[in-house]
């Protein structure tokens, strides 16, 4: 028997559907020198089958826009392998499904937008300055790849289970102060703007670094702040 | 500008609207409409908005909301988004709308990380520095709307507010910039992100709309643009914008770049269908340079990776790793010098004489790239993470060799006419995009001077116009039409967008001749006046229906398919990207000339121009220019 896939979908269309049910679609195994099928290659398959909602632009882990949980992790479906055998294709978690895989990440955007990405300086930047080159490729580089594909915010345990959303803005907003917090051409206090953003909510679980395709040190970079800013006198008393 | 509109718009009882800087878009006449809201807050209703034509209005079928502004702008990449900045930081109320989610449109939204090519710290003369650009198609440049469009980038200083806004570029061994702050016309850093500016834009207060898809701009009786209408493609809303001036950035067609069993051949962005094209070419704008598509080539395996920017690419950085199947190199006249086009002409002259291999599902020949020693500072950041990407993610180990096919990544075509504030013949649009196969710089310059046109225009407007809500009906007809229609003998929509870009692939690809372009514009003909009145979208919902999009779509395809088949069939020789088997030769005598296509009242023409030369001569551009076609 040739080999196949069985991609079992998690369909829900709020505007027709009382509610989300899983279907079940027939995949044929395409194989190519790699080896593998890759998740949204399934799901393109599914879309021949079906009209399927799913999201996606870049097919090759940049943009971010593919993010969902397949076999129970959230991660980029362009950058899932598959291999021939059941698997199950589900919405991100923590966000209202717009349709079938894809989710409206406003509440998350939202965060990041609200920890003031730009850089602040107090004159307009003009020529550019020398960084060390190993901090920007280990660190600042790999922050300023993220994708905001949002998968750190559907595993994280201060929001998911513990409701932080109003105190803590989330590990890519976290993120984002800390890059600006470790470049230090930007001037505004960012390691204060991590503790009024809640970075003592982060319980250190690691779940948003393991699911991270940018590969940033979301849990050790958080940690650090938590550490600087405890040694500073910024630690809340609940904390 | 012109203040002959007046008449036609009601007469304000709200604040006066000399000033934009202080009016909020009173006068959103909100209670007129049937199931209608107005976007914005505390506007009095008047009954002049719409003067003689609420009963159109409140008979149509179709709820919509209508949404003011200063300047709209349509489309949300690297174009747009500098346009809105210029606008906005002269003061102009802006809305942007793209059919992608924020942050990640079109193209650029793939955030791969762009090489950002700038002239801001060039302090010497713009003219002096014009013939690096003017050789970039060729010779082909547009030297006085060059002029504009550089000085444009020179303005936008593109690598510092890309650090102003949170990116940070390359920095090389000593923890140098790319490009060290070089006061040269033109330089490179690499590590763009878009979607920093995105945050940036949306968070200095442009009104967004997202998963919007902008089905037409909208004119008044003059002809001159007063708004837009879309579709939510969230909700399936209708939105009917009004503006004083729009700027038209909705990027390359380079979707439409054949379909290769997963994905087209190109590394672009299923946004980019050429939708703006398609709005220009129905009304009768005149495109130039549209046969000229940035060629490249794209890693072809993993399969479900296919041709992404995320994989290794060839191009120019690159091209002394590219070889052939004997793994000898390709591209050895160009260490010599020579650019983009030239990279391309000498892999296109590599397949022709057999030194491609073949590989699985594709109809071109491949080449390899050989990786060793990938890894900065050797390889830009884009390429030195590949490999550990592929691993970390996927479990696999990028060959030494990588197998790369032929890619297609942007366009060179703009309209044939473009003042010095990139505004078309359709007064109030004003075209921002990559163009002149310039990619980035073009984009740039384009938005700086596009919005700095289109705010002084809005500036100079008093009150915003009338809807035309015939257009209205008609286009949101068409539009639900499209979804609900149930032919007999349906064709799903993903399949007929796929026929296109078959077509589309079988003429305009690298190698073209007068056979496969001619049989390319017929193919497409038939699908237009056979397949397209059987065009069906089985699903009906109304919310993020793909099949729907690429319905409203398939049009753009089929526009910009025939404009370029057109056009490249009218280069009868091969320059720039345009790649002639039966006309090999580059003709630096005969041809500096400019390939102009139109589609007006239902028929296509092709013209020649003489290029502009008003800088260089072209007798003056001779040196500059490639000697070598495709012999």
């Amino acid at each position: 028997m040739a080999d196949s896939v069985t991609a079992k979908v998690l369909r829900f269309d709020p505007s027709v559907d009382a509610a989300p049910a899983y279907k079940s679609y027939d995949v044929p195994w395409q194989e190519d020198e790699s080896g593998f099928m890759t998740g949204l290659q399934v799901l393109h398959v599914v879309n021949e089958q079906e009209n399927l909602g799913y999201d996606f632009c870049c097919r090759s882990g940049l943009c971010g826009r593919c993010s969902m949980v397949i076999d129970a992790e959230s991660r980029l479906a362009c950058w899932t392998r598959i291999e021939p055998g059941e698997h199950t294709f589900e919405p991100l978690p923590g966000f209202p499904v717009v349709r079938d895989l894809v989710v409206d990440r406003s509440r998350a955007y939202n965060k990041i937008l609200k920890v003031t990405p730009q850089t602040q300086t107090v004159d307009p930047i003009v020529k550019l300055k020398n960084i060390d080159k190993d901090l920007w490729w280990n660190t600042l580089e790999r922050i300023n790849m993220c994708r905001e594909c949002m998968c750190c915010y559907s595993v994280c345990t201060a929001l998911q289970t513990n409701d932080k959303w109003s105190s803590f803005a989330g590990p890519a907003a976290m993120m984002v102060i800390a890059q600006h917090y470790l470049d230090t051409k930007d001037q505004s206090d960012r390691l204060a703007q991590s503790v009024f953003e809640g970075v003592f909510d982060c319980v250190q679980c690691g779940n948003c670094t393991k699911v991270c395709p940018s590969g940033i040190t979301i849990t050790e970079l958080i940690g650090d702040m938590q550490k600087a800013a405890e040694t500073r006198g910024l630690k809340p008393a609940t904390a | 500008m012109d203040s002959e509109n007046l008449e036609n718009v009601h007469a304000g009882t709200g604040p006066s609207r000399r000033d934009f800087l202080k009016g909020a878009a009173a006068g959103g006449a909100v209670a007129a409409f049937a199931g209608v809201f107005s976007s914005l807050t505390g506007c009095a209703a008047d009954d002049g908005a719409a003067s003689g034509d609420n009963g159109a209005a409140s008979e149509s079928t179709y709820p919509f909301g209508v949404y003011d502004t200063d300047v709209l702008i349509i489309g949300g990449g690297v174009a747009g988004l500098t346009a809105a900045r210029k606008a906005m930081a002269n003061g102009a109320m802006v809305t942007v709308v793209d059919k992608g989610p924020w942050g990640s449109c079109g193209t650029s939204g793939i955030n791969w990380g762009h090489d950002i090519e700038t002239n801001e710290w060039y302090t010497g003369d713009m003219a002096a520095s014009l013939p690096i650009f003017a050789t970039m198609n060729d010779g082909l440049l547009n030297q006085t709307y060059g002029m504009a469009m550089f000085e444009g980038l020179r303005q936008a200083r593109p690598a510092a507010y890309a650090e102003q806004v949170g990116i940070v570029v390359q920095r090389m061994d000593g923890g140098v910039p790319a490009a060290g702050n070089a006061d040269v016309p033109l330089t490179i850093d690499h590590g763009y992100f878009l979607r920093w500016h995105a945050r940036d834009i949306k968070l200095k207060g442009a009104d967004v709309h997202d998963r919007t898809f902008i089905l037409d701009i909208l004119k008044d009786e003059q002809g001159a643009a007063v708004g837009a209408v879309g579709i939510n493609l969230i909700s399936g809303d209708a939105m009917v914008f009004r503006a004083k001036s729009v700027v038209l950035a909705t990027g390359s067609y380079i979707w439409a770049a054949g379909y290769n069993g997963e994905v087209p051949y190109t590394i672009g962005s299923p946004e980019n269908t050429g939708d703006g094209f398609r709005m220009l070419l129905d009304a009768g704008v005149s495109f130039a340079d549209m046969e000229h598509i940035v060629h490249d080539i794209a890693q072809w395996a993993p399969k479900g990776c296919r041709q992404g920017m995320g994989g290794i690419c060839g191009s120019t950085p690159t091209h002394v790793h590219i070889l052939d199947k004997d793994k000898k190199r390709v591209t050895e006249a160009l260490d010599a010098g020579g650019g983009y086009p030239e990279f391309f002409r000498l892999l296109a002259k590599a397949e022709l004489d057999g030194r491609t291999f073949e590989v699985p599902d594709s109809d071109s020949g491949a080449f390899y790239v050989d990786t060793a020693g990938i890894g900065l500072p050797l390889w830009n950041r884009y390429y030195a993470r590949v490999p550990e990407n592929y691993k970390v993610a996927l479990g696999y180990e990028l060959p030494q060799y990588v197998k790369d096919v032929w890619s297609q990544w942007d366009c060179a075509g703009k309209p044939s006419k473009l003042n010095q504030y990139s505004e078309t013949v359709i007064p109030g649009v004003f075209y921002a995009a990559a163009s002149e196969g310039a990619a980035f710089m073009s984009a740039c310059g384009s938005g700086w001077i596009a919005g700095d046109g289109a705010s002084l225009k809005a500036k100079s407007a008093d009150t915003l116009p009338a809807v035309p809500w015939e257009q209205v009906n008609t286009l949101l007809t068409d539009a639900y039409g499209l979804l609900d229609a149930e032919p007999s003998d349906g064709i799903r929509a993903a399949e007929l967008f796929r026929s296109i870009q078959k077509a589309y692939w079988s003429g305009c690809k690298p190698l073209r001749s007068a056979d496969n372009l001619n049989a390319c514009i017929q193919e497409v003909d038939r699908i237009e006046s056979e397949d397209l009145p059987k065009m069906h979208v089985p699903i009906k919902t109304r919310r993020f229906n793909t099949d729907w999009l690429r319905a409203l779509e398939a049009k753009s395809l089929l526009r910009i398919t025939k404009a370029t088949a057109l056009s490249a069939l009218a280069r009868e020789e091969s320059r720039g990207y345009n790649c002639r088997i039966d006309f090999p030769k580059i003709d630096n005598t005969n041809w500096l000339k400019n390939v102009n296509v139109t589609f007006a009242n239902g028929q296509w023409t092709t013209e020649l121009t003489d290029i502009d030369d008003s800088v260089i001569p072209a007798e003056a551009l001779a040196p500059f220019l490639a000697t070598y076609g495709l012999e």
